[in-house]
């Protein structure tokens, strides 16, 4: 097996975990149950992100980064939906679920961050507004230009 | 930590899309661009730096990387905000930011949204040049 077909089966395990223990929390109803999961759905949220670092992403071929996107948007919707049900029930303001739930947003958010990197990078339209600014950049002389902001 | 020098002028492209999301019933961006251009020129990791991938082949001698930014006159605190994507020359130590968008415009990052999102900037851009 190549580097990049260890790296993706690496990252698709770490998806599936994420996937059944982000539905598995959304459907969940009993307390102890819910902070149990979403304390697990944190932690496998933050290897997940972890695991699709910039560098791994890159070592993966066309094919894999679709399919691997279309497998983390799967979660990134649980995530979303079980967003908005703790937030219409302002479950965040809670003193013990309150901490694991903003994690688990604010790993949510990281998430899509990352979907939508990916869905950039497949965008031919994207890449070349990308590639023409690097153009019109590498052209212009840095000295002329320190200190703007 | 090591910092960078930004320059948010040069880019005209970056320039139109702030006006364009100031007239756009987005009021705080310059102060918001402001505080986030203070603290990535502190430390260009700062707010949630990302490297973007799969980009390497057409970036010459530039990084792409994507900040976050909180809407300082929007209600949802942290989450959402600005995105900022940017080109860092790491020779030069300068950063060059190329586009800016509010991410509540791109939300729930489907592949349609994503597309749509896209041409939206494109259509901004080529409107801004007439």
């Amino acid at each position: 097996m190549t580097t990049s077909a260890v790296t993706f089966d690496e990252m698709e395990r770490e998806v599936d975990r994420t996937f059944a223990l982000a539905l598995w929390a959304k459907h969940a109803s009993l307390f102890g149950q819910v902070v149990m999961l979403l304390t697990l759905l944190s932690w496998a949220l933050r290897g997940l992100i972890r695991s699709l670092s910039s560098d791994r992403l890159d070592s993966l071929s066309t094919e894999q980064a679709v399919e691997l996107t279309k497998r983390i948007q799967e979660t990134h919707e649980v995530m979303t939906q079980l967003s908005r049900i703790t937030d219409i029930h302002r479950l965040s303001e809670r003193r013990v679920i309150g901490p694991l739930l903003r994690s688990v947003q604010d790993s949510t958010e990281n998430l899509g961050d990352i979907i939508e990197d990916l869905l950039l990078s497949e965008n031919e339209t994207f890449r070349q507004l990308v590639a023409t600014s690097a153009q019109t950049l590498s052209q212009h002389s840095p000295a002329e230009t320190i200190g703007r902001m | 930590l090591a910092g960078c020098k930004v320059d948010a002028q040069i880019s005209s492209r970056f320039n139109k899309l702030r006006e364009y999301w100031k007239k756009s019933g987005y009021p705080s961006i310059d102060a918001d661009l402001v505080d986030a251009f203070k603290a990535i020129s502190q430390n260009i990791e700062a707010n949630h730096c990302r490297r973007v991938p799969r980009f390497a082949d057409v970036l010459g001698n530039f990084t792409l990387l994507k900040y976050r930014q909180k809407d300082s006159s929007a209600r949802e605190g942290a989450r959402g905000g600005w995105r900022i994507i940017a080109l860092y020359s790491k020779s030069e130590g300068i950063l060059y930011p190329i586009i800016v968008y509010p991410k509540k415009e791109w939300d729930d990052a489907t592949k349609e949204i994503v597309e749509d999102s896209v041409k939206q900037l494109i259509s901004i851009l080529d409107d801004l040049k007439k």
